[in-house]
């Protein structure tokens, strides 16, 4: 190397010992030991998989021949389950997923894999596994799976097949492949009822894996904050949405998510933060996950501050360091202590998420079933003594007078529900609202959005629909 | 792959420029051979250093040329239709990585930074040691890195590929029995208690206020966060005397410590040392400290570029096992510079004080300047053993070193060994030290130091040595033995006889003979007698001013009375 290629010298000395730093880091947040089995229960899982679907094809199901790879295939899954919970297996191109983590590349001619194109036969593109499957599931799938495909909807078919024989643990999924650059994402992706859908399933799924005492993946979840922050947490869309029919726990982990995120953006946090606040406002209350019995280090503790603890300590048994996991342990520990706590200030994004855990506390029908306004008010009147006040201000900035979800009765007699936060000062006590009914009660056709800044003026906040004029009804 | 449509014009103008295609094709060289650097090198080699100085050199070709769009493709990266870069290579490409993880195309805007680069090295350098993080992807990492002029095209996961999508036969239903037991039915509650109704009303909030919430935030707050959450769930476990937690916590506390050395955060990990030890009060440190291993870690978060040893330093490192002093040797070894040196050299100057030993079987090998630091360490912890080591000094180039070595030599026992050293010291290339050296010969070694000061003198005054110097040697003749340096002192100015003298009228003197006169004159003035007196009289009257001076004080002096005549 010459001379002059060297000259940079102390800079490339700086670029060398950054590079070292971050490898530093990055190895302390591995857990090496789940990854290596990981790769390889995943790979082996790939292979048997293949090899059993191809062995039926020549045998029945009850053939001795089928007994060793199934109690292969058995044992690896079993041991999957008991690591990541439900196990989806996914052939995208001529890759191979186990729940979203590569496992197997194929050969370069980008050729579908052999198992990939043995379950297209069904147009199958991915397996989940709910739970380990039994002996009985895994020959009776093998027997299903052998037949001809039906031609039409082959995979809805062998779905039903499955279903009638009572296997019930495996569910299939569609081919898959690699989205393109700046193609436009499917319906499900951009819609953020989708959204909020596909997010629901994540936390529930992180519950249901913390129940069960599973390792936690946390990746799918700071994807789905990915997303939520591209859509911009403050958008109209994210609010203008009717909710997923979802267990009430699962609304609010979506309502602190939303909120805290909109609290993050306002601070100025970086993205990385937001996507860690994100994660740790969806997973906050993951402490219930365990039953009040089932907790494991906090039973002397009543479950309102035994969940803190418990939640704290299912996020943080999960190895491998990672500044997000710290914020998520720190969240969880902390979310419900006041601002002026005797025992020191809470940290910052375990504030915010107390402001929007009380906020949808306050608000939801199984808590106090305020109105928006009411609660934000509330909000406001414990504003630095159990709420960060500059956290409160900002709420206040970001939701306005008429917080979205408040029903207001205008004028005119409509009640509208307001689908915005504030856009400005100037129209802080007046949003933009969806009509939900006309003054004689009847829902407005076409759907109708309007602007309380251009016509309309609130003369009632409304606490539900019930007190909504109602359609007259004649005989 | 991304469709051609998908590339701007500005591309694909570009990618008609052989030349700037080849520029790109070396530069991303560059950036593949640094990333892969870290997987088949430590991290810390020069090999490293070279590849990443290699990788500066050729990106700026990408800094210039900026903006433009590249495509990721599976083994190519295009510019326009340009393939600018290839390798399928499956073990080590990086088009083939970067598309695998998701991404899929690559801007450069106008503006780029080296700094932009060396993030987007990180990242890659991330991706090919294969750690497999649990919480991030590649995707995941880009977005953390907050490009300033670099723009990653990429897509995340996968989707449903089908033209006629199947009905949606979800079993979710079925699934209920595997779902997770719904929270107690007052989950959250008792409701917080509201306030008397506050006033909702739009107030700018202050930007000094938010800067201080997101400094709470901010990348170096991280570590105090870790052993926040570390303390606070220890302290629950104590306090509910829950030993299985505490146990349940071990591998969280190892990840944190990991994380404090990985950051250099020496404050942060005392914190988390004292918990421990208040908290798990098993007698045993840190875990972390427990490993001989985290003596170099702790180490290397002493920095270079400064004079400030971090506070907690050595209260940690009391806690390591080890043979520190040799660790700390070793390490001096490299010449570290700043706080990192002088931490160093505290911890030998501590262990040396238990024992010496180690040190002293080290310093011969020291380079010139640690070996004066770790000689002044030695004389303050162990000055009796300050002469074993000053032996196997001698070497050492510094003058005001070997000044002091002689210094440490005048108390040594008299013997050959003594006067082997001084002999050396005797061919130091600094004339002050050899004049000490000879001075210190001539005081301890009697008769037999004579024949060593006079083959000294004979070949000094061969190469040149000073009048200073030559007078030296005399003293140190006069002083070792008068009896038996005398007759070499008055041979060097025995005047001419019979056809020599005569002829030696008209001959010159050489400048050998002339300086050894200095040498004699010198050495005679300690040597009483006739002929001590009739030699240097003989100088005086043919000597040069100077010299003739000389011989007029040593006459004095001879004769005990007053020099001027």
């Amino acid at each position: 190397m010459s001379e002059q290629r060297t000259a940079p010298g102390g800079e490339v000395d700086q670029v060398q010992r950054r590079m070292a730093r971050a490898l530093e880091r990055a190895q302390v947040g591995e857990d090496r030991q789940l990854a290596q089995e990981m790769r390889e229960k995943g790979d082996q899982l790939a292979n048997l998989l293949q090899s059993l679907l191809r062995t039926g094809r020549l045998y029945n199901a009850d053939n001795r021949a089928f007994d060793q790879p199934v109690h292969d295939l058995l044992a690896c899954l079993s041991r999957l389950v008991e690591m990541i919970g439900a196990v989806s297996i996914v052939c995208v191109e001529d890759q191979i997923y186990i729940n979203d983590v590569r496992v197997r590349s194929g050969d370069k001619s980008g050729r579908v894999g052999e198992l990939a194109a043995e379950l297209r036969k069904h147009n199958v593109g991915g397996i989940t596994f709910h739970a380990a499957p039994t002996e009985q599931d895994l020959r009776t799938f093998v027997t299903c799976f052998s037949r001809p495909p039906a031609p039409d909807a082959p995979r809805t078919v062998l779905s039903r097949s499955l279903q009638k024989r009572g296997v019930v643990r495996i569910e299939l999924g569609g081919i898959f492949r690699y989205p393109k650059v700046g193609e436009v994402r499917s319906a499900d992706r951009t819609n953020s009822a989708g959204l909020l859908e596909r997010s629901n399933r994540a936390v529930d799924q992180a519950w249901s894996n913390a129940s069960a005492g599973r390792m936690l993946n946390a990746l799918p979840l700071r994807r789905l904050v990915g997303e939520i922050l591209d859509a911009g947490p403050g958008s109209e869309a994210l609010w203008d949405v009717d909710p997923p029919q979802s267990p009430e726990y699962l609304t609010h982990a979506q309502c602190v998510n939303h909120l805290s995120l909109i609290l993050g953006k306002a601070v100025g946090l970086d993205v990385s933060s937001l996507q860690d606040l994100g994660v740790a406002a969806l997973l906050h209350d993951i402490g219930y996950a365990s039953s009040p019995q089932g907790f494991t280090c906090s039973g002397s503790l009543h479950h309102s501050a035994g969940h803190a603890v418990e939640g704290a300590r299912v996020l943080a048994l999960r190895r491998g360091f990672h500044e997000a996991k710290v914020r998520r342990v720190l969240v969880a520990l902390h979310h419900h202590r006041d601002f002026n706590d005797p025992a020191g200030l809470p940290p910052l994004l375990a504030r915010i998420v107390r402001v929007a855990e009380d906020y949808d506390t306050l608000t939801r029908p199984s808590g106090a079933a305020f109105s928006p306004p009411e609660a934000l008010a509330a909000l406001v009147a414990s504003a630095g003594t159990r709420y960060d006040p500059v956290l409160v201000q900002l709420l206040v900035n970001a939701l306005g007078r008429f917080p979205p979800g408040t029903l207001l009765q205008l004028d005119d007699g409509s009640v509208v529900r307001v689908v915005c936060g504030v856009r400005d000062p100037a129209t802080f006590a007046k949003p933009r609202a969806r009509v939900m009914v006309l003054h004689d009660g009847v829902r407005p056709d076409p759907p109708t959005v309007i602007d309380l800044s251009v016509a309309g003026r609130p003369t009632q906040i409304l606490r539900s629909m019930e007190y909504a004029p109602k359609p007259r009804r004649y005989r | 792959m991304p469709a051609p449509d998908a590339v701007s014009s500005r591309s694909l103008d570009q990618s008609t420029s052989p030349g700037l295609a080849l520029g790109i094709q070396q530069a991303f060289q560059g950036l593949s051979r640094a990333a892969r650097s870290f997987a088949l090198y430590d991290a810390h080699n020069d090999a490293v250093k070279q590849i990443i100085a290699d990788f500066k050199e050729k990106s700026s070709v990408l800094i210039r040329n900026a903006p433009m769009e590249l495509d990721i493709c599976p083994f190519e990266i295009l510019l326009g239709q340009t393939v600018v870069f290839h390798d399928d290579d499956r073990e080590r490409s990086l088009p083939f990585r970067l598309f695998r993880d998701g991404a899929r195309k690559l801007k450069f805007e106008h503006g780029l930074t080296w700094s932009d680069l060396v993030s987007l090295l990180e990242v890659l350098s991330v991706r090919s040691i294969s750690v497999r993080s649990q919480e991030d992807d590649l995707v995941t990492l880009l977005r953390k890195a907050e490009f300033q002029r670099i723009v990653v095209e990429s897509v995340e996961g996968y989707l449903p590929d089908e033209e006629n999508p199947e009905a949606v036969q979800l079993v979710a239903a079925t699934m209920e029995a595997f779902q997770p037991d719904d929270p107690p039915a007052d989950w959250d509650l008792p409701i917080p208690e509201p306030g008397d109704g506050g006033k909702v009303q739009f107030r700018e909030v202050d930007p000094d206020a938010l800067d201080a919430l997101r400094s709470e935030e901010k990348q170096q707050a991280v570590p105090a966060q870790a052993v926040r959450a570390v303390t606070e769930m220890l302290g629950v476990a104590h306090a509910l005397g829950d030993t299985s937690l505490q146990a349940e916590l071990l591998p969280f506390l190892e990840e944190v410590q990991e994380y404090l050395l990985v950051e250099h955060s020496l404050d942060a990990l005392a914190a988390l040392a004292a918990t421990w030890q208040k908290l798990v009060k098993d007698g045993r440190p840190l875990p972390a400290l427990q490993d001989e291993r985290a003596f170099a870690k702790l180490l290397q978060a002493v920095p270079e570029d400064s004079d400030v040893v971090p506070p907690n330093l050595f209260r940690l490192l009391a806690a390591v096992p080890g043979d520190h002093l040799r660790r700390s040797l070793d390490m001096l070894a490299l010449e570290p510079r700043g706080a990192l040196r002088t931490a160093l050299l505290q911890i030998v100057h501590v262990h040396a004080a238990r024992d010496p030993r180690a040190l002293l079987a080290w310093l011969p090998g020291a380079s010139p300047v640690l070996a004066r630091d770790l000689f002044t360490i030695l004389g303050e912890t162990a000055p009796d053993r300050r002469v074993d080591a000053a032996f196997d000094l001698l070497g050492h180039p510094d003058p005001a070193f070997q000044l002091e070595l002689l210094a440490v030599l005048a108390t040594a026992p008299r013997g050959l060994k003594l006067v082997r050293a001084l002999q050396r010291l005797m061919d130091s290339p600094h004339e002050h030290v050899r004049v000490r050296a000879c001075d210190a010969l001539g005081s301890i070694g009697g008769s037999r130091a004579v024949p060593l000061l006079v083959h000294h003198a004979n070949n000094l005054a061969a190469v040149g040595m000073t009048p200073a110097e030559a007078m030296a040697l005399g003293q140190a003749l006069g002083s070792a033995s008068p009896e038996d340096a005398k007759p070499f002192l008055l041979e060097w100015i025995r005047p001419p006889a019979g056809l020599r003298t005569f002829m030696g009228r008209f001959a010159k003197e050489t400048h050998e003979e002339r300086i050894l006169h200095w040498t004699a004159v010198a050495g005679l003035e300690l040597c009483p007698g006739a002929d001590s007196e009739q030699a240097i009289e003989a100088v005086k009257v043919r000597a040069a001013a100077p010299l003739a001076l000389r011989c007029q004080r040593a006459l004095a002096a001879l004769r005990g009375g007053d020099d001027r005549e």
